[in-house]
């Protein structure tokens, strides 16, 4: 359990910008989950790294200036508070307490980021910048305005996306035509019901299948710098988009991604992963699982 | 304002003029980072000075400054250990931590110049900035006017609506 709690790298990841608040989830997730049976060298460990955590948040030259990374600090605290034994406790709250203080004198005062005036972005670049954001942020941009709409709508970022969430782009007939697209039917007599890939230009197309398989599901699914790598067995952070395959590496092996296929991971299954590591195979397999965060693989499927 | 590259080899120096007319001198290498003044380069040669006409000073040295640190990570030099992609990284994470204004201007000098990493690394940043945002805050910090209708507007969180539980 504490080798592969290591293999997380939530120490390290704890000290880079944007991975802070994903690693300060994951370890409060975890702690949650397994502080109180640990073994007292994995409790130490786990000490450490909120320790860490709360040393990283009142470090300047850190730069976790987000109100995203003090809102999750702030949760680890309270985690913190219910979980850790008395003696540990009063010690590490009151790191934590300076540390949020020490937050909120550094950067609370700043003036919110005037910027002279709205520097617009031609649709290039907007979708340029558009493919660094995980597909939640992105449907938030597109309920921006209407350029951005139209932007955000783009099919190759969505396709991408429906593909590493859904592991496939393949569709069925009932989901196009819910997404009202009825072209491309190739006969195939093993497979009657999937249709051609549809073209990249179609308007939305993406867009839409997305969003109908995302009904109902946990947006949790959709962080972009986790994701558990099959081929490494690890749970591994991406430092880019992980459709682009000649920057983005397997942060621990430094091996090329699109030989290792990795697929998004939620919280949830981080922690089955520290806690064993038969059941992280299993709801990254094809088995079924009987927990919230559905079968990735299957998912699609099962619609 | 000068950019100095490695002093043991005899490059050719580059004149490149700013959109307020100052001048600006690098090695050849420090400007083939951007496909632009590659091409300009090779159509033209080093003798004349390229103008830039959309850049400003301080946006073209911070522009230049990304380049001759990324054209002197290409170096190997036999008495210091090469640059890590840790380090590099660090460096790029300070380098875009400016005013999200310059930010922008950046973009726009790293699109025109068509330097593609520079351009990868600021459009990352900007997405930082944006992730995590509701609709109401992006459109506070960049000044964007909401044009929707209503109707339009919970037509897109409707359909969108597992990304806004």
């Amino acid at each position: 359990m504490e080798r592969r709690y290591r293999s997380l790298q939530l120490n390290e990841a704890l000290s880079r910008r944007n991975d802070y608040a994903e690693a300060c989830r994951e370890l409060r997730c975890i702690l949650r989950a397994v502080y109180v049976y640990a073994p007292i060298s994995f409790q130490a460990l786990l000490y450490e790294d909120v320790e860490h955590a709360f040393h990283t948040l009142s470090k300047k030259e850190k730069r976790m200036d987000d109100i995203r990374h003090l809102e999750t600090a702030k949760l680890l605290l309270q985690t913190v508070e219910q979980i850790f034994s008395s003696q540990n406790c009063t010690e590490v709250v009151a790191k934590g307490k300076t540390a949020t203080k020490t937050w909120h004198r550094l950067y609370n005062n700043r003036n919110p980021e005037p910027l002279p005036e709205y520097l617009h972005l031609s649709g290039d670049i907007l979708l340029h910048v558009f493919e660094y954001l995980d597909a939640r942020s992105l449907a938030t941009a597109s309920a921006v305005c209407r350029a951005w709409n139209v932007i955000a709508t783009d099919g190759k970022i969505w396709r991408n996306w429906f593909l590493y969430v859904y592991g496939t782009s393949n569709l069925r007939e009932d989901l196009m035509t819910a997404a009202e697209i009825r072209e491309d039917i190739i006969p195939d007599s093993n497979r009657p019901t999937i249709l051609k890939k549809p073209s990249n230009n179609a308007v939305g197309y993406w867009r839409k299948a997305f969003n109908l398989c995302s009904k109902g599901r946990s947006p949790h699914l959709s962080t972009l710098n986790r994701a558990y790598c099959p081929t490494c067995k690890e749970v591994i952070w991406l430092r880019d988009p992980p459709w682009k395959p000649a920057k983005g590496l397997c942060v621990t092996r430094e091996q090329v991604l699109e030989y290792h296929s990795p697929r998004p991971i939620s919280v949830s299954q981080v922690v089955r992963f520290v806690v064993s590591m038969a059941r992280v195979s299993d709801s990254c397999s094809r088995d079924s699982d009987d927990d919230d965060d559905h079968n990735l693989e299957n998912s699609f499927l099962e619609l | 304002m000068h950019f100095q590259g490695s002093p043991n080899m005899a490059e050719k120096r580059v004149k490149l003029i700013s959109s307020d007319n100052d001048e600006f001198e690098v090695d050849e290498a420090v400007a083939f980072e951007s496909e632009t003044l590659r091409n300009m380069i090779q159509d033209t040669g080093t003798n004349v000075p390229i103008s830039i006409p959309n850049v400003s000073s301080d946006i073209l040295a911070k522009v230049l400054e990304y380049c001759s640190y990324h054209a002197e990570t290409m170096e190997t030099h036999d008495d210091k250990p090469p640059i890590t992609d840790a380090q590099i990284r660090e460096w790029d994470a300070d380098f875009v931590d400016v005013h999200p204004a310059t930010l922008y201007s950046l973009i726009l000098a790293a699109n025109y110049l068509n330097i593609k990493n520079l351009l990868d690394l600021i459009c990352q940043a900007v997405a930082n900035n944006i992730r995590g945002k509701t609709a109401v805050e992006i459109r506070k910090i960049l000044h964007i006017q909401d044009d929707f209708t209503y109707e339009e507007e919970m037509e897109i969180r409707r359909e969108t609506k597992w990304a806004f539980d």
